[in-house]
């Protein structure tokens, strides 16, 4: 079944659509959130939050289309809510769990770390963009931006990259 | 641009990397535990009551409906509304909350009675108690209505009404969680807000509430409402010590602390260089070393004081507590604003029989966590530990993990302090048979610590 008809019967009550619909959508989610927060707790808290969130409200989604929209948009908005409170306080059950890595190739691996190292402003465009294949317009809509805002972000985002991959790469260069 | 670079993107685009286990886990804990049927709370699609005959909710006695019945035309009447404080509608919307922090307030008596009534578009919405103490700010309301269908909210998931509040005529930051339930047709709930206030209330505050939408119908319900502090000051201990404490370039002033039994609250001033504004963070621990829990947090606005630096006030939100304690410990964290590093956080599982502990786990700042005993009792299994160094070790991330692989999360998320004398705490899990261990995190990633006391006299 596709999306959109999944989305419908969501919107009718049908709790195995929902969960069909999430379960489809959980890499998504885990490395939407992980763009947002560093430790991989606090993702699960977002998720959970904007799971929840997303099915009772999901009757509201007048276009079915738009779900991955809306829901992203929702996870944003939660992860937001926990980073501004992470800012200032760090708590206390600060626990973290290593992301599995698995069988990637050095490169992906580099990619990777060099996002790591951006703003989450910009890490969060990134894996939008090239992860999500959401389209700028999307994305704007989604992080309630203006879609220059979206482009001068990713231009930023790139250049920056281009700066970490070649340093890293001249730095392996080297070691070898 | 850099066209290597974007091909290395589109490639880890492509990589579409597998999720932990443990976040799935997660993911079907919340699926598996769904309602039966979605409650949708706001829905822009309104769903109609029925238009069968039926009388106005019983549960309210007869002073109530006929006041509804005499407001109900979109306006308040002070005179009705003191009228309706000395009737007891009903009893307080707080003692049947999920929220055991807010039974506290009808069991001591904190609310201030209100019911103010409005009614719009065949809604009518009273305010019937608030409570304001402790950076927390809560307000009661009934809904009555033959035109909608109200539905039962779930603390914490879903927004029953939608509105715009000012303290004073000034905007103020607040996190709001909602928790309704509908009896004989008419629903009881209660707007708990979490609040951070830029300056001090005046000596007779007055919120401005004005609710703009009731399941999903728009419409205008507006209510001046004074905050009564009074009720609240009987059972609020406050404390101003200014004590201050600087570490490297960083300044902080601890200014107010206010212990209410509904929620607690620290506000610290700080001034710190511009570039390090999001580096640093605090726990907060009673004079022997004991947390005392975390509900949250907000920040003042921030003001540019010159030569680099900025000043702001952090707001903390603790438990409410009877017992004031004499004293605090604050830890205050620096994480040098460096990317955090996920590889390095190393996993750790530590066999718990009997015959292997004490175990002792060594952290990178020397800071150590030594696993001491271990009971299996009938309806829970309990884990014995001490700790050595950062205080915040005693609720490290700990979970229990049974014979097939499947790891438990602790009961409550504070431990428990079993021995004032030293640092040592329990933490309780569901009841487990067999061989267990325990499962938890080493973090190398760099966070510096520096712990400063406050005396409350």
């Amino acid at each position: 079944m596709n999306d959109e008809r999944l989305v419908r019967r969501a919107q009718q009550g049908d709790k195995d659509a929902f969960v069909q619909l999430i379960k489809s959508m959980e890499a998504s989610l885990y490395k939407v959130s992980k763009a947002i927060l560093i430790s991989d707790s606090e993702c699960l808290d977002a998720v959970q939050e904007t799971i929840l969130n997303a099915y009772t409200n999901i009757s509201q989604l007048r276009e079915p289309k738009y779900f991955k929209t809306w829901i992203t948009r929702i996870l944003i908005n939660e992860c937001n809510k926990i980073r501004k409170v992470q800012t200032r306080i760090v708590q206390m059950d600060d626990y973290l769990e290593p992301t599995t890595v698995s069988e990637q190739t050095d490169a992906i691996v580099d990619v990777q770390s060099a996002i790591n190292c951006l703003e989450p402003d910009l890490r969060t465009v990134i894996t939008l963009y090239y992860y999500e294949d959401l389209s700028i317009k999307e994305i704007a809509t989604i992080l309630d931006i203006a879609s220059g805002t979206v482009k001068s972000r990713l231009n930023r985002a790139r250049t920056k990259l281009g700066g970490l991959l070649n340093n890293h790469a001249e730095g392996r260069l080297i070691h070898e | 641009m850099n066209k290597k670079v974007e091909e290395q993107l589109r490639a880890w685009g492509k990589n579409k990397e597998q999720v932990p286990d443990f976040f799935s886990k997660g993911i079907d804990d919340v699926l598996n535990n769904l309602p039966e049927t979605a409650t949708p709370t706001n829905e822009r699609m309104v769903r109609t009551k029925p238009k069968k005959k039926r009388l106005v909710a019983k549960s309210l006695v007869a002073a109530a409906v006929i006041s509804f019945g005499v407001i109900g035309s979109g306006f308040i009447s002070p005179t009705m509304a003191q009228m309706l404080k000395e009737v007891p509608i009903i009893g307080s919307i707080f003692s049947n909350s999920e929220d055991r922090s807010l039974t506290i307030i009808d069991e001591q008596d904190l609310a201030s009675t209100l019911n103010q009534t409005v009614t719009d578009q065949g809604i009518t919405l009273t305010i019937t108690e608030t409570y304001f103490g402790g950076g927390r700010l809560v307000i009661a309301y009934t809904i009555e209505s033959e035109e909608v269908e109200l539905e039962r909210v779930v603390k914490g998931r879903g927004v029953p009404l939608h509105y715009n509040a000012l303290i004073d005529g000034e905007q103020f930051s607040h996190s709001t969680t909602f928790e309704q339930s509908v009896d004989e047709g008419v629903a009881k709930g209660i707007i708990d807000m979490s609040i951070g206030l830029e300056s001090e209330l005046s000596e007779k505050p007055v919120l401005d509430l004005k609710v703009k939408e009731i399941a999903g119908v728009t419409g205008s319900w507006n209510f001046t409402l004074p905050i009564d502090l009074e009720k609240t000051k009987a059972a609020t201990k406050t404390f101003s010590p200014m004590t201050s404490a600087t570490w490297e370039d960083a300044a902080f002033v601890v200014e107010k602390v206010e212990f209410t039994p509904v929620q607690s609250q620290i506000i610290i001033d700080r001034t710190v260089p511009k570039d390090d504004i999001f580096d640093y963070g605090f726990s907060v621990y009673d004079e022997n070393g004991t947390s005392l829990g975390f509900h949250g947090g907000s920040g003042s606005s921030v003001i540019d004081v010159g030569n680099g630096l900025v000043n702001f006030k952090d707001t903390i939100l603790l438990q409410g507590r009877e017992e004031v304690p004499t004293g605090l410990m604050i830890e205050v964290y620096n994480n040098h604003g460096g990317p955090y590093e996920s590889s390095k956080v190393k996993e750790v599982n530590i066999p718990l029989t009997e015959s292997e502990l004490p175990y002792t786990l060594n952290y990178p700042d020397g800071s150590k966590l030594i696993v001491t005993g271990v009971e299996q009792l009938e309806d829970e299994t309990v884990v014995y530990y001490d700790i050595e160094g950062k205080l915040n070790l005693q609720n490290a991330f700990l979970m229990l993990e049974i014979e097939n692989g499947e790891r438990l999360p602790p009961i409550m998320l504070e431990a428990k302090r079993t021995n004032l004398q030293k640092l040592s705490f329990s933490q309780s899990f569901d009841q487990s048979e067999g061989p267990i261990s325990l499962f938890t995190t080493i973090d190398a990633n760099e966070v510096d610590t520096f712990v400063f006391e406050v005396k409350l006299d």
